[in-house]
C-alpha cells in the first residue's frame, strides 16, 4: 500500500476551494494554490511545462481511480498525489477530485461504461481490417449528438451549421491513431466554404509548425518533406475540415509534441497509400462503396474527397499549434469530455 | 526449530496450505491477460472471466456491465476464499490471517472518517469499504468528532486499539490529522506484524520479514516522494518511517533530506535489491515507480511459494489476488473507455 503525504496539499486545496465548487474561476483560484506544490512534484516527475491546470471531477459511486485517470489521460500517481490518496478506495471520501492537466496521455472520449453502447460494439468485421476496426468504433456513436455550449460558440465562430447531423464517432483516439484510412476521411465534406480560408491558412501555418515539430522530434527532414508534398497536394482541395475536429485532435492527441511526433512517424503510411492508389478516385470509390454504406449509416455527411486523406494526417499537425493555447481551447472541450464532441477523422495510423 | 517443519506443519496447516496453493493455481496467467487485453467490450471481458475461476461470481451479472461491478465481484471472490481459510484455521495461523486484514481495516476507518468530514453519505461509504477490513462497529465511526471519541467509542474494541495508544488527542479530525493518524496506525501495524512473524520463527519468519521489510521500504519511498514540496518537515518525515527494513536506519536518514525524485533515486541505488527498480525508470520520471514497485513485489510474492510449510504463502496469495483485481480494473477501464493503448501501462503479469 502506498502511503502519501499529500494531506497538506489536500488540506490547502480544501481551503482554497469550497466543497463542490465547480465554477471555472473557483477552480482557477483553487488550482492556483495547488500548483505551488504540484508543480514542484510535477517538475521533478515529468518535464511538463508550466501551466498545470486542474479540473474538478465529481466522484460518483461507479468511478474508479483508474477510470478517472484514463478518462482524463493522466497518470494514477498524479491524481493520487494531488488529492492525497493512498488507496483507490479513499477517493470515495472526497466529493470531487482534482485532476492535473494536461495529462501525458490523450483523454478518452467515450465512456461506454455500463451503457448499452457497449453492446452495440460488436466486432463482426473487426478482425479484417483496421479500417473496419475504426469504422466499427465509429458505430459507437449515437446518431444524436449533444454539443456543449462551448462547441456551439466555436461553431458559430467558424460559421458552421448547428450540428444535428454531426456524425462522428465518439470513437476514441484509438480511431485517430489507427491507420488513417482515406475512406474515413473521405465522406467528411461539409459544405462550408467560408471556413476554408481560415482553415487553409491554418494548414499553411501548421506546415511550418510541423517542420518545427518534426525537427524537434528528430524526424528526418525527408519525412517532413514528404509531409509537405502531401499537404501541397491536399491544399489544392478545398478542405472542409471542421476546425472543431482539429481542436478535438488537440485534446485527444494531448498537448505534448510527443504525440505529434508519433503522428509524424506514421505519416508515411497514409502517404504511401496515396502513392499506391494510382487512380485514387477509382480505387477509393471501388473500395469505398461498401464501407461508405456503413459510413453513411453512421455519418450523415455526403460526398467524399479521396485526396483528403492526406489532409487528415495533415490536420494532425494543427493540433500542435492548437496545443499552444490549451487554456483557451482545452478548457471548454474538456468540460465537454463526457459528451461526444464532434467528428474526428481518422488520422494517420499509429501503432 | 527451523528446518523440521515438515514433521509438524501439516497437522494444523496442511489442509489450508494445500487449499491456498490450489487457489494460487487459479490466478490469471499472461495468456489470460492477453485475451482480456484484446477484448472490445466489457461483455467480452465478462465472457472471458466466466471461463476462469471468476465464473460463478460474474455470470449472474446483468448487462450492461460496469467496471466497478466487475471489480467488486472479483473482490468478493477473494473475500470468499479468505473466509473459507479463516474458518478452518487454528492458532497461530488464524491470528496470522487476521493480521493480513488489519491494513484494510485501517483504510476503511480512514475512509469513513474522511468521508464523514467531507459530508459524504455514510451508507455509500460503508458500501465502498473493503470487505476484508470490515468489523462490527464500523458504522459508529461516523459519529466521532475527534480522535479521543474515535478511540473510545469504536476503535478500542477493534484489533487496531494497540496501534492507537500513542496517538490519542482531543484534536478535531481534519484532513491533516486524519492523514497523520493513518500513517501512525499503519506504521504501528507493520511493526506489530513484523514482531509477530519474528516470534513465529522458522520459514514463516524468514520469508515474511523479508516481505514486510520490502513493504516498509516501499512505504518510506512513497512517503518521501509524496512529501516533496509539502510542509512536512524532515523530522516529521523521519518519524513516519518504520523501524525495520533494509533502509533502516541509514537509508531513512538519507531519505529524510531528499528534496526531489532524483535524490531519492540516488539514495536507493545504493541498495542492490532496489537498483533493479530504479533502473527501469528514466531520469526524472516517477510515474512508473508505482508499477515498478508492484512488479518487484509480485516477484517476491511468487518466490514465497517456492518453499513449503510456512504461512507466508497465505499472505502472498492474498496480495497476488489483490494485484490481479487491480489488473482487471485497469484492463476493464481501458476497454470500457476504448483506450487500449494504455492498457499495458499498469498491468503487472503475475505468471
Amino acid at each position: 500500500m502506498q502511503t502519501d503525504w499529500g494531506v497538506t496539499k489536500s488540506g490547502i486545496s480544501s481551503g482554497g476551494l469550497s466543497n463542490g465548487a465547480v465554477s471555472r474561476s473557483r477552480e482557477a483560484n483553487g488550482c492556483a494554490a495547488i500548483p505551488a506544490y504540484s508543480s514542484d512534484l510535477l517538475s521533478s516527475s515529468s518535464s511538463s511545462p508550466s501551466g498545470v491546470n486542474c479540473i474538478e471531477h465529481r466522484v460518483t459511486r461507479m468511478d474508479t481511480l483508474a477510470g478517472v485517470a484514463i478518462k482524463y489521460g493522466v497518470e494514477v500517481a498524479d491524481i493520487r498525489r494531488l488529492n492525497g490518496l493512498v488507496t483507490d478506495l479513499q477517493m470515495f471520501a472526497h466529493k470531487t477530485l482534482q485532476i492535473p492537466l494536461p495529462g501525458k496521455h490523450p483523454p478518452s472520449v467515450v465512456m461506454s461504461n455500463g451503457s448499452t453502447q457497449n453492446g452495440e460494439k460488436t466486432p463482426p468485421r473487426h478482425p479484417h481490417d483496421d479500417i473496419l476496426g475504426s469504422m466499427q468504433s465509429l458505430k459507437l456513436k449515437p446518431p444524436s449528438l449533444r454539443v456543449s455550449p462551448a462547441m456551439c460558440s466555436l461553431r458559430s465562430y467558424y460559421g458552421l451549421a448547428q450540428p444535428n447531423r454531426r456524425l462522428s464517432p465518439e470513437g476514441t483516439e484509438m480511431t485517430i491513431y489507427k491507420a488513417g484510412k482515406p475512406f474515413l476521411s473521405d465522406d467528411q465534406t461539409l459544405p462550408q466554404s467560408p471556413i476554408s480560408d481560415p482553415f487553409h491558412s491554418r494548414h499553411r501555418k501548421s506546415r511550418s509548425l510541423v517542420n518545427v515539430i518534426a525537427l524537434e522530434n528528430g524526424e528526418t527532414t525527408e519525412e517532413s518533406d514528404k509531409s509537405i508534398r502531401r499537404r501541397q497536394k491536399a491544399d489544392t482541395e478545398p478542405s472542409p475540415w471542421p476546425p472543431e475536429m482539429l481542436i478535438k485532435e488537440e485534446v485527444t492527441l494531448g498537448t505534448s509534441s510527443g504525440r505529434a511526433g508519433k503522428g509524424l512517424a506514421f505519416r508515411s503510411k497514409p502517404g504511401s497509400r496515396a502513392d499506391q492508389d494510382a487512380p485514387r478516385e477509382n480505387a477509393a470509390s471501388g473500395v469505398d462503396a461498401p464501407l461508405m454504406d456503413a459510413f453513411v449509416s453512421v455519418r450523415k455527411s455526403s460526398s467524399a474527397s479521396n485526396l483528403s486523406e492526406s489532409e487528415n494526417s495533415s490536420s494532425i499537425w494543427p493540433t500542435s499549434r492548437w496545443s499552444l493555447k490549451p487554456d483557451v481551447i482545452a478548457w471548454p472541450l474538456l468540460d465537454a469530455l463526457p459528451k461526444p464532441v464532434n467528428g474526428r477523422r481518422n488520422k494517420a495510423a499509429l501503432d | 526449530m527451523y528446518g523440521f517443519e515438515a514433521l509438524t506443519f501439516n497437522i494444523h496447516g496442511g489442509y489450508l496450505e494445500a487449499i491456498v496453493r490450489g487457489y494460487r493455481s487459479g490466478l490469471l496467467t499472461a495468456a489470460d491477460y492477453n485475451n482480456l487485453c484484446q477484448c472490445e467490450t466489457l461483455e467480452d471481458i465478462k465472457m472471458h472471466l466466466t471461463a476462469t475461476e471468476y465464473g460463478p461470481f460474474l455470470q449472474n451479472e446483468a448487462s450492461p456491465l460496469h467496471t466497478t461491478t466487475i471489480v467488486e465481484k472479483c473482490t468478493l471472490k477473494l473475500v470468499d476464499e479468505y473466509k473459507h481459510m479463516m474458518c478452518q484455521a487454528t492458532e497461530p495461523l488464524s491470528t496470522f490471517l487476521e493480521y493480513i486484514t488489519y491494513g484494510h481495516m485501517i483504510d476503511n476507518v480512514v475512509l469513513i472518517v474522511t468521508g464523514t468530514l467531507h459530508e459524504r453519505d455514510v451508507q455509500g461509504l460503508l458500501e465502498k469499504c473493503h470487505p476484508l477490513g470490515m468489523f462490527e462497529s464500523i458504522a459508529t465511526l461516523a459519529v466521532a468528532q475527534n480522535m479521543r471519541e474515535l478511540y473510545r467509542l469504536v476503535l478500542v474494541d477493534t484489533p487496531l486499539a494497540p496501534y492507537f495508544s500513542g496517538y490519542i488527542t482531543s484534536e478535531d479530525l481534519d484532513d491533516m490529522n486524519i492523514e497523520i493518524m493513518r500513517n501512525t496506525l499503519y506504521k504501528a501495524y507493520l511493526e506489530d506484524f513484523y514482531q509477530f512473524c519474528k516470534k513465529l520463527g522458522g520459514a514463516t519468519s524468514e520469508i515474511m520479514c523479508d516481505l514486510l521489510a520490502f513493504e516498509a521500504d516501499r512505504r518510506a519511498v512513497n512517503i518521501t516522494i509524496n512529501s516533496i514540496g509539502t510542509e512536512l518537515t524532515r523530522d516529521d518525515r523521519r518519524k513516519l518511517y518504520s523501524n525495520f527494513g533494509l533502509l533502516y536506519p541509514y537509508g531513512h536518514e538519507e531519505l529524510a533530506v531528499c528534496e526531489d525524485f532524483d535524490q531519492v533515486r540516488a539514495v536507493l541505488e545504493k541498495y542492490p535489491p532496489y537498483q533493479s527498480i530504479f533502473s527501469k525508470l528514466s531520469y526524472g520520471e516517477s510515474q512508473m515507480l508505482d508499477k515498478a514497485f508492484y512488479e518487484e513485489e509480485v516477484k517476491r510474492l511468487c518466490l514465497a511459494f517456492e518453499q513449503q510449510f510456512h504461512y507466508a504463502v497465505f499472505f502472498a496469495y492474498i496480495r497476488l489476488r489483490e494485484q490481479e483485481v487491480r489488473n482487471l480494473m485497469w484492463i476493464s477501464e481501458c476497454v470500457a473507455q476504448n483506450q487500449k493503448s494504455r492498457v499495458h501501462d499498469s498491468v503487472v503479469f503475475i505468471f
